[in-house]
């Protein structure tokens, strides 16, 4: 179903810009835009994502683009890597698919004191320690199981609830967007099989993509934002990156099923069932929003539990304090998430429903919602790239405020199927291979490592340079790989 | 040319597959059997089988098959059981109410190959042909 090449109208705005027009296809209410070089539009047009960033056009209330980041690719409804804006006041739609199955998956970054150099010989140690400490894989329980009451709690109020059960600090809450609790959360709009699916899920990382990495920062490109967000050249960092586990995926699926029906009773005419929506002021949307809220904050929690582990791991292992190692999260980013966003439409000031699926917000400096201690540079903007390549830091821009709703792209996205990644591996090692390049690589199984394979991602340099190319955000760190462990 | 009854499609981020099936019965059957393939290797515990019954009703039968891959992969994600013989009281395109007789996993011997988030409505077909129903089916995974 890949290799279904994408022949429609893309014209070339500049060199970092491709626009859909809107007499494309019927019923699209705006243009599509993709942020892409000349190479990786290439690479788009090999699938039907484009087709997906127009169907999203047809959206009501859309307002400017239905836009694209350089790491799109097909997804289910809307492609993966996609920006939609709705106007609730022009019959603004608000769509499960906008948001995607893993609510709020998310990614974020612990800055340490420690110095790569310093423990490259322990790398395999610390790595097998991290595994053994972090529930990981299909399927794995945590260490952690809520009750509907606790459930409740975390579901409303997301790391604020989590840390007052003792499971981190004040900062964490600080350094969260939307402080790690998204509100008008309505944990009753949550069905009793979505509690189910979640509740000894909230602590693990799961599996496909997820992680939690060790890095060592390997280039500084802005000191000034790398002093602010407590990054230099050697240090090593903590990435993790998971969402709201089967919990997510089952408040995702009821809602696609409890709307079916909204499109005709609202007039709504659709290209692919799987965009089903209602609009973001009616009963049906709203209580998508609430049950879509309560499941960010599950992740939000999730990551903040993960969190706690991976500080309670490496204080053991290295026989340090929690101060003296210097485990501090610079920033947590949602990439899967519909927010209610303020943002300039044509001169005026609009409340609208930003759809960000695989894509990540990034506020320019001096934005109301940042925290304090970021407020003079920008939001921390947290792009992970595949295991055997980079990741990067960068900053929010005052263009991506202006042209994308303030929202940039997510990772490097996917270019080999799984089934493809699971053949090139055939014969390979990938573990040993990333062993050469000095990473160490751990998953549950083997076809985890070979359907994860950097091969199977495009380069996300290549990404980064066309957001910042687009001035959709700037850089600030390059991370590189040590050792990783996979679900 | 026989056509192979489960077939694994290529997708980008997710996992498809085609049901080739000569009636409805069938193809919820192998609906169910394709979800188990795809999620691993169950292995039964120690036990007798039970019978669960559930009914589903659904817009269209794309829908359905939709609900009922959705609620096989429920009984297996959450509840550990593997359904494996069906008495299909009620099939029709749009309502299905069935007595499964299912066991129960044993986890620790299961081999489990991925986690399938959701069915998905992308591209989802049933179409009639000489030889019965196909059926393409996207899963997030």
């Amino acid at each position: 179903m890949t290799g279904q090449v994408w022949n429609g109208p893309l014209e070339k705005i500049d060199e970092y810009r491709y626009v859909i027009p809107a007499n494309y296809k019927a019923g699209m209410r705006v243009p599509g835009l993709i942020y892409a070089s000349a190479e990786l539009i290439e690479q788009i047009k090999n699938d039907q994502a484009p087709e997906q960033v127009a169907n999203v056009a047809t959206l009501p209330g859309i307002v400017k683009y239905s836009m694209a980041m350089p790491d799109i690719h097909w997804g289910y409804g809307f492609c993966i890597g996609g920006v939609a804006a709705t106007d609730p006041e022009q019959g603004g739609v608000i769509s499960p698919g906008g948001v995607g199955y893993d609510i709020n998956c998310g990614v974020r970054v612990l800055r340490t004191n420690l110095e790569a150099k310093d423990i490259r010989g322990s790398m395999e140690k610390l790595i097998r320690f991290l595994f053994n400490s972090v529930p990981s894989g299909v399927g794995k329980g945590g260490k952690y199981k809520f009750g509907k009451s606790e459930s409740r709690q975390l579901l409303s109020q997301g790391v604020k609830w989590v840390v007052s059960q003792g499971l981190g600090v004040d900062r964490d809450i600080e350094c969260c967007e939307a402080q790690g609790s998204i509100e008008g959360a309505d944990p009753d709009a949550v069905s009793n099989r979505a509690y189910e699916r979640g509740w000894d899920q909230c602590g693990t990382l799961g599996s496909g993509n997820h992680f939690m990495e060790v890095q060592e920062v390997v280039e500084i490109f802005d000191p000034v934002a790398a002093e602010i967000f407590g990054l230099r050249v050697g240090q090593v960092t903590v990435m993790i990156h998971s969402g709201s586990r089967g919990l997510g995926y089952q408040v995702c699926d009821d809602a696609i099923g409890d709307l079916r029906n909204a499109p005709g009773n609202y007039g709504i005419s659709l290209p692919d069932r799987q965009l089903v929506c209602a609009p973001v002021n009616s009963p049906e949307g709203k209580t998508y929003l609430g049950a879509m809220r309560a499941a960010a904050n599950f992740a939000w929690g999730n990551r903040q539990i993960l969190t706690h582990l991976a500080r309670e791991a490496l204080v053991e292992f290295f026989g340090q304090s929690p101060d003296d190692l210097g485990l501090e999260l610079i920033y947590d980013v949602a990439h899967n998430i519909a927010k209610m966003e303020s943002h300039d439409v044509d001169g005026q000031k609009k409340l609208l429903c930003v759809h960000r699926k695989g894509a990540t917000r990034a506020f320019p400096a001096g934005h109301p919602e940042l925290p304090e201690r970021y407020r003079s540079v920008g939001q921390p903007v947290i792009i992970p790239g595949d295991m055997g390549r980079a990741s990067y830091i960068l900053v929010g821009s005052p263009k991506a405020m202006s042209e994308s709703f303030g929202s940039t792209c997510h990772g490097a996205g996917r270019v080999l199927s799984r089934g493809a990644a699971i053949r090139a591996a055939a014969g390979r090692n990938i573990a040993a291979e990333l062993a050469q390049e000095g990473i160490i690589a751990i998953s549950r199984d083997r076809q985890g490592l070979a359907e994860e394979q950097p091969a199977a991602y495009k380069d996300v340099s290549q990404v980064v340079d066309a957001v910042v190319g687009a001035g959709l955000a700037m850089k600030v760190a390059k991370l590189k790989p040590m050792g990783v462990i996979k679900g | 040319m026989t056509r192979e009854k489960i077939e694994i499609l290529e997708h980008t981020a997710d996992l498809a597959i085609r049901i080739n099936a000569v009636d409805a019965k069938e193809l919820f059957e192998l609906g169910a059997t394709a979800v188990y393939q795809l999620i691993g290797e169950p292995v039964r515990a120690a036990g007798e089988s039970r019978v669960y019954s559930f009914s589903l009703q659904a817009n269209s039968q794309e829908e359905l098959l939709h609900d009922w891959l959705a609620e096989a992969l429920y009984w297996f994600q959450v509840r550990q059981i593997v359904f494996e013989r069906y008495e299909f009281e009620v099939l029709r395109p749009t309502h299905v109410k069935v007595k499964a007789e299912g066991w129960k996993i044993d986890v620790e011997k299961s081999i489990i190959h991925i986690e399938i988030k959701a069915v998905t409505y992308h591209n989802l077909h049933i179409k009639p042909n000489e030889e019965g129903l196909t059926a393409t089916v996207i899963f997030d995974v």
